[in-house]
C-alpha cells in the first residue's frame, strides 16, 4: 500500500498557502523531478492547482500593482503522489488546509478538534507566513496577518506529550522583495525568529527539543513580482505588489525547497533504527520500507537544501544528517 | 493732612505780593509825588493853580462843572515849556475798568464783551431797590454820559499812548468844556491819566511831581478805587484840602470818612506820618468870603475826630506865595521824614513776610510728614519678599508639573504634527502632478522620446511631490507654540507674570526675553534672558529633522537610479504612466516610515526644550537672585499690591519734590530784603 505523509499547513487567510502548492507542483519537474521522480495530484487537486495557476499567471498580465488573488476560506486537502517516473507511487503527501479562522476565539469546538487532530497525526507543519506583514512598518500588521500567538498557543496545545520527531517548516511567502540580497536575507530571517520567538521557545523547550526539527525556507511563490505599498482602508491593509519589470514572467524560486526538506527529514528517519519504537500509532510508523530507489532520489534532493540566504536550521540538525 | 493749610497762606502771598509791588513801585519813582486830596469845591484845583503856575485852562477847577476824575499828575521841569501826555483807555482796559464796576454795582445785568455791544444795546434802567441814597442815581448819570457820548470818543480807545499834547491841547483832555462854556469836550471820558509837565513859580522844588485826584470821597465807581491804588503807590505825601464855610463848619462824616479811606490805601505806612491837613483859608473877597475863624475852629477841632496827620496848615490856596509856603514845608518834612518813612513801610512788609516764612515753614513739616519719607520702604522690601516666596515656589511647582506632563508624554505621537504629517500625505496623493496619456504622448513630441519624457516627469514629480513635505513646517511650529503657549500660560497664571506684557502664547515668550536686561547681575550676562532667549527661539524645522530621511525614498522618482522602474522596449505611454504612478505610490509609502518615526519627535523635542528652559531659568545656581532682581525692577506690573504702591510712591515723590521746592523758595535769604 502507499504510504501517506500528513502535512499540515498553517497560515493566514489569503496569504497564499494555494500558490505555494501550485508553484511547488509547477516547478517540480524542473527542480527534484530532474532525479527521475514525479509528483502527480489527484484529480481534484489538479484541477485546483490549474486554476490556481491560470490566477497567478494572470497576476502578471498587468504591470499596475494589485493585491494577492482571492482566497479559499474552508478546510480542503492537496494530494499528490511521489514515485519514480511511470512507475507506482511509492508516497502520497497530504498537504492539509483549513481556513484560518479555526484559531479564532470564535472557532467551535469541532474547529478545534480538526485542528488539533491534523497536528497529532502529522509529522510535518508548513507555517506560511505573510512576508509583507512581518516586514513592512516594523511588523505593525504582523500580529493582525500571522496571528504568531495563535500558531503558538496551538503547538502549545498540541505538542505536550510528543513521542516521535516533528519536522516544522516556516515557510515566508511572497518574500520576493525581501531576499535581494544576503543582507536583506538576513534581515528576513531575524524577523522571522523575532517574531515567532515564542513558538520557536517553545519548541526549544527540553522536552520538544529532542524531537522537533524547525527550518526556514523562504519562497518567492510568483517570482518577478515584488511588494510595492499598502494602503490602510478603514483600519485593514491592503498589501499591493507589482511586477519588477513590464515583462516579467511567473517564475517561482525556491518552492522546491520545502519539499526537500521533507524528503530529506523522512529519509533520516528511514536511516533511523528501523526498530526503534516510534509507538504503534506514530504518523511515522507506516512510512517505513522505502524502497531503494526513492531512498536514492530523497538523498539527491537532500543534497540541494538550502542553508543560507534567508535559509536556515534552526534547531534539530540530529534529524537532518543523513551523511 | 487735613492739618494742612494752604489756603490761607496763599492768600496771605498774594497780599505780599501786591504791597511788595507797591513798596517796588514807591522804590522806583523818580520823583517825589504828593497827592492834592479833597472834595469837590474844596480848593483843591485853586492850590494846584497856585503850586504849577498853570490857570484854570489846564487845571479845571469846580466852579462851574463837576469833576471829570481824570486823574492828572503835574510835573517840575524847569527847563521845558509846558506840555502834556495822556494816557487813553483801550477798548478792553475801559470796558473793564470803567463800564463793568458801573454794571456790577447798579445791577445792570450782564456786562459788554465788546465795545460795540456796549454801543449798541440800551442801558437797562437803575433798578428801584438799589441800597444806598443819592449815590447810585449820580453813578447812573456818569455811566449815562460815557453810554450816550460813546461816539465822541470812542476812537480814542484805539489811539497809541502817550501822546503827547501842546498846553492850549491839555484842556481838550481834562475837562468838559471850554473855560468859557461855549464848546463841550467828550475826550476826557477816554482819558486814564494826564501827565503835565511844567515849570513851577518855586523853581527850588526839585524833582517833585503833584498829582491831582479828583473824585476821592464824591461819587464814582471806578474813579475811588483807581485812586486809593494811586495814593497806595504813587504818592509820599498826601494833601487834604478842606475849605472850611464861613457861615459855619465843623468836620463832618464825608470828612471822617475820606480820611478813613485814605488810611485804607497804605497800611503798612500810618497816614498821619505822611499826610498834612490843608485848611484853605478865603478871605472876604471871596465867594465864600472870610473863614477864618472857621478854620481855627477845625484846626482846633481835627485832633478829636481822629483825623491824624503830621500837620494841619491853614493856607490861602489862592495865594500862589501862601501856597508855595506851605509846598516848602511839606517838602522840609519829606525831606527830614522820608528814609524813616520808607524804612518803616518796608519792615512793615518785612516783618510780615518773615511772619509768612515760618508760617509757610510751618505747614511744610507739617506736609513732609503727612506722606512720609520716600526712603522708609521697610514695609515694601517685607511684601516683596514675601511676594518672591510664593513666586519662586509656585514657578518651581508649576514648571516641575509641566514637566513631569511632558516627560509622560515624551514617546507619545504628537497630535499636532501627525494630523499635519497625514494631511500632507493625502495632499501627496490626490495632488501628484501625474499626467495623462495625452499629456505623455504630447510631451513624447516634444521631449523626443518617451524615455526622455519619462525622465523628465520623474523629475518634476519628485519635485512637485517633495514640495508638498515642506508644509511640515507648519506641523512642528504648532507643536512647537503649544508647548511655548503651555510654559507661557504656567508663567502668565501660576507665576503672575501677565502683567510684564499684553503679548500671549509664544509672543509671550519672545517679549520677556526682551525685556530681560542684558545684565541682571552686573558683569554677568544674564542666565534668565538666555533661558527666555533660547525657548523663544527654539525651532524644529522640515529641512532640518525630515527632509533627509525622506529625500532618499524619492530616488524612485531619481532618473538613472538603480531602483527606478525602467520602461520596456518599446516604451509607450501607458508604460511611463504605470511607472510614474507606481513610482509615485512607492515613493509615498516609502515616505510613510520615517514620517511615522518622527511622530514623537515633536514630544521629545518639547520636553528637551522644556527641561533645558528649566535648568536655565532654575536650576542655575543663584537664578533666584537673578529672578529677585528682575522682579523687583517690575513689582508693579506682577503684584497689584506694588501697583498701588508704586502709585503712592509716585505721588509721594511728587508730593516730596514740592515740598524741597517750595522749602527752597522759602528760604530766609530771599525773602529779607532789608538788613
Amino acid at each position: 500500500m502507499t504510504q501517506e505523509i500528513n502535512i499540515a499547513m498553517l497560515g493566514a487567510r489569503g496569504v497564499g498557502k494555494t500558490s505555494l502548492l501550485t508553484a511547488i507542483y509547477e516547478q517540480f519537474p524542473d527542480t527534484i523531478g530532474k532525479t527521475n521522480l514525479q509528483l502527480t495530484p489527484d484529480l481534484e487537486s489538479s484541477a485546483l492547482l490549474q486554476e490556481n495557476l491560470g490566477k497567478l499567471k494572470s497576476l502578471l498580465d498587468d504591470f499596475e500593482a494589485k493585491g494577492g488573488i482571492e482566497n479559499t476560506e474552508k478546510e480542503r486537502s492537496f494530494i499528490f503522489d511521489l514515485g519514480k517516473k511511470g512507475a507506482k507511487p511509492s508516497v502520497r503527501l497530504k498537504f492539509t488546509d483549513f481556513p484560518g479562522g479555526y484559531l479564532n476565539s470564535q472557532a467551535t469546538a469541532n474547529n478545534h478538534k480538526f485542528v488539533n487532530d491534523l497536528l497529532q497525526k502529522t509529522s510535518v507543519v508548513l507555517i506560511t507566513i505573510d512576508t509583507p506583514a512581518l516586514m513592512e512598518r516594523d511588523s505593525k500588521w504582523h500580529e493582525a496577518i500571522n496571528r504568531p500567538q495563535q500558531v503558538a498557543d496551538l503547538f502549545a496545545r498540541v505538542y505536550t506529550d510528543i513521542k516521535s520527531p516533528k519536522l516544522v517548516i516556516f515557510v515566508p511567502v511572497r518574500c520576493e522583495s525581501y531576499l535581494k540580497d544576503a543582507n536583506s536575507a538576513n534581515i528576513l530571517l531575524k524577523n522571522v525568529k523575532e517574531k515567532y520567538s515564542r513558538l520557536l521557545n517553545l519548541l526549544s523547550s527540553a522536552p520538544l527539543l529532542p524531537l522537533v526539527v524547525s527550518v526556514v525556507t523562504p519562497v518567492q511563490t510568483v517570482g518577478n513580482v515584488v511588494f510595492s505599498s499598502v494602503k490602510e482602508i478603514e483600519g485593514q491593509p491592503h498589501f499591493y505588489f507589482r511586477k519588477t519589470s513590464h515583462d516579467a514572467k511567473y517564475s517561482p524560486k525556491d518552492s522546491d525547497q520545502p519539499l526537500r526538506y521533507i524528503l530529506r527529514f523522512m529519509l533520516k528517519l528511514q536511516i533511523e533504527d528501523k526498530d526503534r519504537n516510534w509507538g504503534f500509532y506514530s504518523p511515522i510508523r507506516i512510512w517505513l520500507g522505502w524502497d531503494n530507489y526513492l531512498k536514492q532520489a530523497a538523498m539527491q534532493a537532500a543534497l540541494s537544501c538550502k542553508t543560507t540566504e534567508g535559509f536556515t536550521v534552526i534547531q534539530g540538525d540530529k534529524w537532518l544528517n543523513i551523511d | 493732612m487735613q492739618k494742612i493749610d494752604f489756603t490761607a497762606i496763599q492768600i496771605s502771598i498774594a497780599n505780599e505780593l501786591i504791597a511788595l509791588g507797591k513798596l517796588q513801585i514807591r522804590f522806583c519813582r523818580d520823583t517825589l509825588n504828593i497827592g492834592v486830596v479833597g472834595r469837590a469845591r474844596q480848593g483843591k484845583s485853586r492850590l494846584l493853580q497856585s503850586l504849577t503856575g498853570l490857570t484854570a485852562a489846564e487845571i479845571p477847577d469846580g466852579d462851574r462843572q463837576h469833576c471829570t476824575g481824570v486823574r492828572s499828575t503835574i510835573q517840575h521841569n524847569s527847563r521845558v515849556d509846558t506840555y502834556g501826555e495822556v494816557w487813553f483807555y483801550s477798548e478792553q482796559s475801559f470796558l473793564d475798568e470803567v463800564i463793568s464796576p458801573y454794571y456790577e454795582k447798579l445791577y445792570l445785568g450782564a456786562k459788554p464783551i465788546t465795545i460795540t455791544e456796549f454801543a449798541n444795546n440800551p442801558l437797562l434802567p437803575l433798578p428801584n431797590n438799589i441800597p444806598g441814597y443819592a449815590e447810585p442815581g449820580a453813578m447812573y448819570e456818569h455811566l449815562t454820559r460815557y453810554h450816550k457820548n460813546l461816539d465822541n470818543y470812542r476812537h480814542l480807545l484805539r489811539e497809541p499812548s502817550p501822546r503827547r499834547i501842546s498846553k492850549d491841547e491839555i484842556r481838550e483832555y481834562v475837562a468838559q468844556d471850554t473855560p468859557d462854556g461855549e464848546r463841550y469836550f467828550f475826550n476826557y471820558l477816554a482819558v486814564r491819566e494826564v501827565k503835565i509837565v511844567c515849570h513851577f513859580p518855586n523853581a527850588d522844588v526839585g524833582k517833585i511831581a503833584l498829582v491831582d485826584m479828583p473824585g476821592l470821597g464824591d461819587t464814582g465807581v471806578g474813579d475811588e478805587e483807581r485812586l486809593m491804588r494811586t495814593l497806595g503807590q504813587d504818592i509820599d505825601a498826601a494833601l487834604f484840602v478842606r475849605m472850611p464855610r464861613s457861615s459855619g463848619d465843623h468836620w463832618g462824616d464825608v470828612d471822617v470818612r475820606l480820611y478813613d479811606k485814605s488810611r485804607e490805601a497804605l497800611v503798612d505806612l500810618p497816614l498821619e506820618l505822611w499826610s498834612f491837613m490843608v485848611l484853605n483859608q478865603t478871605d472876604a473877597n471871596s465867594t465864600n468870603g472870610d473863614n477864618s475863624k472857621n478854620c481855627r475852629d477845625l484846626a482846633g477841632d481835627i485832633a478829636r475826630k481822629h483825623i491824624n496827620v503830621c500837620k494841619c496848615l491853614t493856607v490861602n490856596c489862592a495865594n500862589s506865595e501862601e501856597a508855595n509856603k506851605l509846598l516848602d514845608q511839606v517838602l522840609d518834612y519829606l525831606e527830614l521824614k522820608i528814609t524813616d518813612l520808607d524804612q518803616k513801610y518796608a519792615s512793615s512788609c518785612q516783618q510780615r513776610l518773615m511772619q509768612l516764612q515760618s508760617e509757610v515753614n510751618t505747614e511744610l513739616e507739617k506736609a513732609s510728614k503727612a506722606l512720609g519719607k520716600s526712603t522708609d520702604n521697610d514695609p515694601e522690601n517685607a511684601l516683596f519678599e514675601s511676594k518672591f516666596k510664593e513666586f519662586w515656589g509656585g514657578l518651581k511647582n508649576e514648571l516641575e508639573k509641566l514637566l513631569k506632563e511632558l516627560r509622560q508624554k515624551r514617546e507619545a505621537e504628537d497630535t499636532n504634527f501627525k494630523q499635519q504629517v497625514e494631511a500632507t500625505l493625502e495632499n501627496c496623493r490626490n495632488d501628484t502632478g501625474i499626467p495623462t496619456i495625452e499629456e505623455i504622448e504630447k510631451r513624447n513630441n516634444v521631449d523626443g522620446g518617451y524615455a526622455l519624457a519619462y525622465g523628465n516627469y520623474l523629475n518634476e514629480i519628485r519635485a512637485h511631490l517633495s514640495k508638498h513635505f515642506l508644509s511640515l513646517d507648519e506641523g512642528l511650529k504648532r507643536s512647537l507654540d503649544q508647548v511655548k503657549s503651555q510654559v507661557a500660560e504656567v508663567l502668565i497664571e501660576k507665576a503672575s507674570l501677565g502683567g510684564l506684557t499684553e503679548a500671549r502664547g509664544v509672543e509671550f515668550i519672545k517679549a520677556i526675553a526682551e525685556q530681560l536686561p542684558e545684565q541682571l547681575r552686573s558683569g554677568k550676562a544674564s542666565e534668565l534672558k538666555f533661558g527666555f532667549q533660547m525657548l523663544a527661539d527654539f525651532e524644529l524645522s522640515y529641512r532640518g529633522l525630515i527632509q533627509h530621511r525622506i529625500r532618499q525614498h524619492l530616488d524612485g522618482l531619481t532618473p538613472n537610479e538603480a531602483v527606478t522602474l525602467q520602461l520596456a522596449t518599446p516604451p509607450n505611454a501607458q508604460q511611463v504612466l504605470l511607472n510614474l504612478k507606481t513610482a509615485h505610490t512607492e515613493a509615498i509609502y516609502k515616505c510613510e516610515k520615517p514620517l511615522e518615526d518622527l511622530l514623537c519627535e515633536p514630544s521629545q523635542a518639547a520636553f528637551a526644550i522644556v527641561e533645558e528652559f528649566l535648568d536655565r531659568i532654575l536650576r542655575v545656581a543663584d537664578l533666584d537672585i537673578e529672578w529677585r532682581i528682575f522682579l523687583r525692577q517690575v513689582r508693579s506690573q506682577v503684584w497689584d499690591e506694588f501697583k498701588i504702591l508704586a502709585e503712592h510712591t509716585k505721588i509721594q515723590g511728587k508730593w516730596i519734590n514740592a515740598i524741597e521746592q517750595v522749602t527752597v523758595a522759602n528760604n530766609l535769604k530771599f525773602i529779607q530784603f532789608l538788613n
